[in-house]
């Protein structure tokens, strides 16, 4: 398998910038995220910053999720799959 | 002399338990519980109420999680004639603490060992007993409910008091047979005992009762949208997988599924209701194309009127008559219930004029819980009549039908022109990508009234729609009447009602 560089790997990048958005919604520029990060290990990851965070994604890449896909989100993992996705990456 | 006893929708639920038995009364996502499960919950708390509780104590007090345990609690507690004062599982302890004390309860049910009143209650060494409600198990009799009357309460419920202590709102069997009468026979819905209900509201918001006490009655299944994931992302997949036919809902659900409403078709709907806060015309409309079968109503009423007591159903498309500023019609008093408005003076308004709205009839309850002052100033209660109950609301009624202005206490003063936020609002709603508007003032230091704005929107460039706001209201409105601040917001704060929070509105302007 060839090996790719981390910088050239869109997941690495596409999650970076989701992070960068965690990090200014919860105020928390130590905040790490992880595939499984989910929203019982955020504190103030409710229903309102959920949207909040859904809106500055879209804004932030240029989507709009469908209500649908929203609906199957459970994870941050979640988030970048359909980011990547939507983005064509 | 006392009054004759009166059935409640607890009896009707125990026959429709032995009619349907293995029809699903409470549908959870994860679980869904026959009516005769249920039934057998509820006897065998019933049986241990009756055994360990006196029957002095008349109020019990419920953690009101989502759960089969609470609802059958709920039931129970009825079943065995008392009443049931719910607490909000996210509310702080110690305000759940001030419920508890006012409501004067000595028994607890929760549904589990631990959670963070029970807690409270044994580091304050509250007199309160918990009983974790899955632990009492018995072999369930099959008796009847005991008998109650009409002026035995059913249920306590306290809102969220503008100032320090929670209001204690108590309702009686007398308010809520009179809902139950008018809702399920008197106001021409044809329910089915096929329906599914949704019920989408935490139990210590009234609007929860109609949503299980009415399917319940009838023999038809309570769909329960639990808080496990996003709120109004949990109550669209209801809707959706649940097959809804039956959906009361708040307004700030439809501001939320705006802009997914192209995916949202629900053919299965046959009664959809609004109520808890203005609904806008525009979005109502919207509703319309995703319910092709369904009936759409505005329904009104404040807690102490019990539950909802008016209604207007909405045609599509609706005419001018339905709304006003935007907003729909609150349409007319229920059954039983009548509307009058009066002025500041206590005076009967002129025909089509605006005053207060106040509403008497047999929902109507007669005060407030242990508050002789609160009471008074909101409730005109004479011997042989019907208890009256100042509402707060300001409306206006035009050829029979009533319409929602806003509340009393938003009427703002500026400069001593009186400005009613609704008619800045339904301005601002017109433009495009506004989902939602609030009006709000802030008393500055010198006593002048500062107008904010506050419009919900997103994906668009905020500082276009501030200028375009500005440049629109300038040219509808006189000059007194222009916010001073406007503020875009992705998505408006709500309170644990659903409802758009309009305090903490304001209070994010004094953190900028």
């Amino acid at each position: 398998m060839a090996s790719i560089q981390p910088q050239d790997d869109p997941r690495v990048e596409i999650q970076r910038v989701v992070e960068g958005i965690f990090r200014d919604l919860f105020r928390d520029e130590s905040l790490t995220i992880h595939t499984e990060t989910s929203a019982k290990d955020i504190e103030g990851w409710d229903s309102l910053a959920h949207i909040t965070l859904i809106v500055a994604i879209e804004k932030k890449f240029g989507i709009k999720f469908k209500l649908a896909e929203l609906q199957e989100i459970r994870n941050v993992g979640d988030i970048l799959a359909l980011v990547k996705t939507k983005t064509g990456k | 002399m006392s009054l004759p006893y009166v059935s409640t929708f607890v009896d009707d639920f125990v026959r429709c338990a032995g009619r349907f038995p293995s029809e699903p009364a409470l549908v959870f996502p994860d679980q869904t519980t026959t009516y005769a499960e249920l039934l057998a919950l509820v006897q065998g708390i019933r049986d241990w109420i009756d055994s360990e509780i006196p029957v002095s104590e008349r109020r019990i007090a419920v953690h009101a999680t989502q759960d089969v345990f609470t609802y059958a609690a709920i039931l129970a507690i009825l079943a065995s004639g008392r009443a049931y004062v719910p607490l909000n599982p996210h509310n702080p302890a110690q305000r759940n603490g001030s419920c508890l004390t006012q409501a004067d309860v000595a028994t607890l049910f929760q549904s589990g060992a631990e959670t963070e009143i029970s807690v409270w209650v044994l580091e304050q060494r509250v007199p309160v007993e918990i009983v974790n409600l899955r632990t009492i198990s018995s072999n369930p009799s099959e008796r009847k409910p005991t008998p109650v009357r009409e002026s035995d309460m059913a249920y306590l419920l306290f809102t969220s008091g503008s100032t320090g202590n929670p209001k204690g709102v108590p309702i009686y069997h007398g308010n809520l047979r009179r809902f139950m009468k008018a809702f399920l026979g008197e106001m021409g819905f044809e329910f089915r005992q096929s329906d599914r209900f949704l019920q989408m509201f935490e139990l210590t918001f009234d609007l929860s009762i109609m949503c299980f006490a009415a399917p319940l009655a009838i023999g038809a299944a309570c769909h329960v949208v639990t808080g496990s994931g996003v709120g109004f992302l949990d109550v669209a997949k209801t809707l959706q997988r649940g097959k809804i036919s039956v959906a009361l809902m708040v307004p700030s659900v439809l501001s939320f599924l705006e802009s997914y409403l192209d995916e949202i078709d629900l053919p299965d709907m046959r009664y959809s209701l609004f109520c808890g806060e203005a609904l806008p015309s525009l979005l109502a409309e919207k509703w319309h194309r995703c319910i092709p079968s369904a009936r759409l109503f505005n329904v009104y009423g404040p807690t102490e009127a019990t539950i909802f007591c008016s209604a207007y159903e909405l045609k599509s498309p609706l005419d001018s008559a339905g709304e006003y500023q935007g907003v729909v019609s609150i349409g007319v008093p229920m059954p039983g219930t009548a509307f009058s408005l009066i002025s500041e003076t206590g005076d009967c308004v002129a025909p089509g004029e605006k005053g207060e709205l106040v509403i008497s009839g047999a929902q109507v309850t007669d005060q407030y819980w242990r508050n002789p002052e609160k009471t008074l100033a909101a409730f005109t209660v004479r011997s042989g009549e019907a208890p009256a109950y100042r509402t707060g609301d300001i409306a206006f009624a035009a050829e029979g039908n009533y319409y929602y202005c806003g509340r009393a206490d938003y009427q703002l003063k500026v400069d001593g022109y009186r400005i009613e936020a609704g008619e800045v609002e339904h301005h601002a709603r017109t433009l495009a990508g506004v989902r939602n508007v609030v009006l709000a003032g802030q008393a500055e230091t010198n006593g002048r009234v500062k107008l904010h704005l506050f419009l919900e929107a997103s994906d668009i460039d905020q500082e276009a729609l501030r200028t375009a706001c500005k440049t629109h209201l300038a040219e509808k409105l006189p000059s007194y009447m222009l916010p001073q601040r406007i503020h875009v917001l992705d998505s408006f704060p709500l309170n644990q009602n659903g409802k758009v929070d309009r305090k903490a509105l304001i209070s994010g302007v004094h953190q900028e």
